[in-house]
């Protein structure tokens, strides 16, 4: 059950890593959507989590999905229903770390989540807050396949890249401004909408799934050293050809990770 | 200005100025004022009295302002009181605004996603800092407005109910828009259009046209739209 791949030092160094990678970012003028994309990835990597997804509450209180391990379609939509109905909504009403072991056992608690959870082969959930001061802005959630309890240190781990996720939104320069936290929140939001729209865009021309466009447009964006959510404006506002993307993603398998 | 600037003030019943008389009731305001930016510059939409609309009438005109600020950096912009902050920063604005009442101002990009639609403005005559903890009605009054400016382009606008303007769109209705860019060559603002007009003629919910789009049921490459 422990989540993991590697040694706890390997599983060390990764953290360290992370948080060197993120301390940089934050320093500089950083991308939220390049940030909150290996933020999700990282709860993968070093939690030994199937899925994961980052979710943050816009002006109406609705959680919505910012953030996602794998973009598929299917995934999202879990993600976004249990920010609706589930445990990350409940994270984020309580302010508390919520540990679903089990999904089995928690059916009549989140009927139509828990159903569709399991089905796409998920069986065990977790939610931790990202929280600011007294605000909750949103939750970092876990999925995994097998019935999972965190131990303890994954669990610190796993609060810590919530931490870092709720800094990243919200920015140190702004932290003392409470006003700015909503214009924040509303800007990674938009952010995320630019994205789904550039994927539409690239799953039209280059005749992909959600998924794929995704990973098309992170690979041009990598690979030509730019911003994520620059790049999705580029192609929404066609001064980047949607095709000049799909065609740079097909000349370039296998896709490497960081 | 667009013709449509005459409808501000007489009050086309439209679901955009209800949105604009919402935002005054609840930031405490006294005017608001939607705007639309075209490639030829601003549009007044719709305003909620003569002094919010003169105030984008003359932003329009000089080409310079608050509003056009708001929608060039695309963030929210706060004046504590206009008068004083436009002597620095929009010289001609400032005069032509200097016998007026306005005081307080608040000028916010309408958007959804990388579509960039107008500006909504929202004016108070006492000036002095917004109140704490009103961003964020004033962020879900953006929210609202922009999807309603999509809304008011359409021939029945007020045959859509209320729940179908909620300012956020299910991320499937993004996906789609971006893929009927492709199939139509559209910008975003009409390939949105076009998918809600769709929605709305067959009566379907617009997530639910989305998904057809996504799942490649639907195109719009062979229809009239």
């Amino acid at each position: 059950m422990t989540a993991g791949p590697g040694t706890a030092e390997a599983r060390q160094s990764r953290i360290e890593r992370m948080f060197v990678l993120l301390a940089d970012t934050l320093a500089e003028d950083f991308d939220l959507s390049d940030v909150l994309d290996q933020l999700a990835h990282a709860c993968v990597d070093l939690l030994g989590a199937t899925a994961a997804g980052i979710l943050l509450v816009d002006a109406d209180a609705d959680l919505r999905v910012v953030a996602a391990s794998n973009e598929s379609s299917h995934l999202l939509e879990v993600f976004q229903l249990q920010g609706q109905s589930g445990p990350c909504l409940d994270c984020y009403s309580t302010g508390k770390p919520v540990e679903v072991v089990d999904l089995s056992d928690s059916a009549n608690r989140w009927p139509e989540f828990a159903v569709r959870a399991m089905g796409l082969g998920f069986q065990s959930v977790h939610a931790f807050p990202m929280r600011l001061r007294a605000e909750v802005i949103g939750a970092v959630n876990l999925f995994h396949a097998e019935p999972t309890a965190l131990p303890p240190e994954d669990a610190r781990v796993a609060q810590a890249l919530a931490d870092i996720a709720t800094i990243s939104v919200i920015q140190r320069r702004v932290l003392r401004e409470r006003e700015h936290v909503a214009e924040q929140l509303q800007l990674a939001l938009n952010s995320r909408i630019v994205i789904e729209q550039a994927k539409g865009m690239l799953a039209e021309v280059g005749g992909l799934d959600m998924g794929s466009a995704f990973e098309a447009m992170r690979r041009y964006a990598r690979d030509n050293n730019l911003r994520l959510s620059a790049v999705a404006d580029s192609i929404i506002s066609r001064a980047l050809e949607a095709t000049a993307v799909v065609a740079h993603a097909k000349s370039r398998r296998p896709p490497r990770r960081p | 200005m667009s013709e449509s600037a005459d409808d501000g003030v007489q009050g086309r019943p439209s679901r955009l100025r209800d949105v604009c008389e919402a935002a005054v009731i609840a930031l405490s305001a006294d005017g608001a004022a939607a705007s639309m930016f075209g490639s030829a510059g601003p549009s007044l939409i719709v305003a909620t009295d003569e002094l919010a609309r003169y105030l984008e009438d003359q932003q329009a005109l000089l080409g310079e302002g608050p509003s056009l600020t708001a929608f060039a950096e695309q963030s929210v912009l706060a004046l504590d009181d206009f008068r004083e902050e436009a002597t620095e920063r929009w010289p001609a604005l400032a005069q032509a605004v200097a016998r007026t009442r306005v005081g307080r101002f608040l000028a916010l990009p309408l958007r959804v996603g990388g579509i960039r639609l107008g500006v909504l403005s929202v004016y108070s005559r006492a000036p002095g800092r917004l109140a704490r903890g009103s961003l964020p009605a004033a962020l879900l009054a953006a929210d609202t407005a922009a999807v309603a400016l999509l809304d008011d382009e359409r021939e029945s606008p007020e045959a859509v109910p209320l729940s179908e303007v909620g300012p956020h769109l299910d991320y499937r209705v993004h996906q789609a828009t971006g893929m009927v860019m492709g199939q139509t060559g559209l910008n975003g603002h009409d390939a949105l259009s076009r998918l809600r007009a769709r929605a709305f003629r067959d009566g379907v919910p617009l997530p639910r046209l989305a998904a057809d789009v996504i799942t490649r049921r639907l195109r719009f490459d062979q229809e009239d739209g």
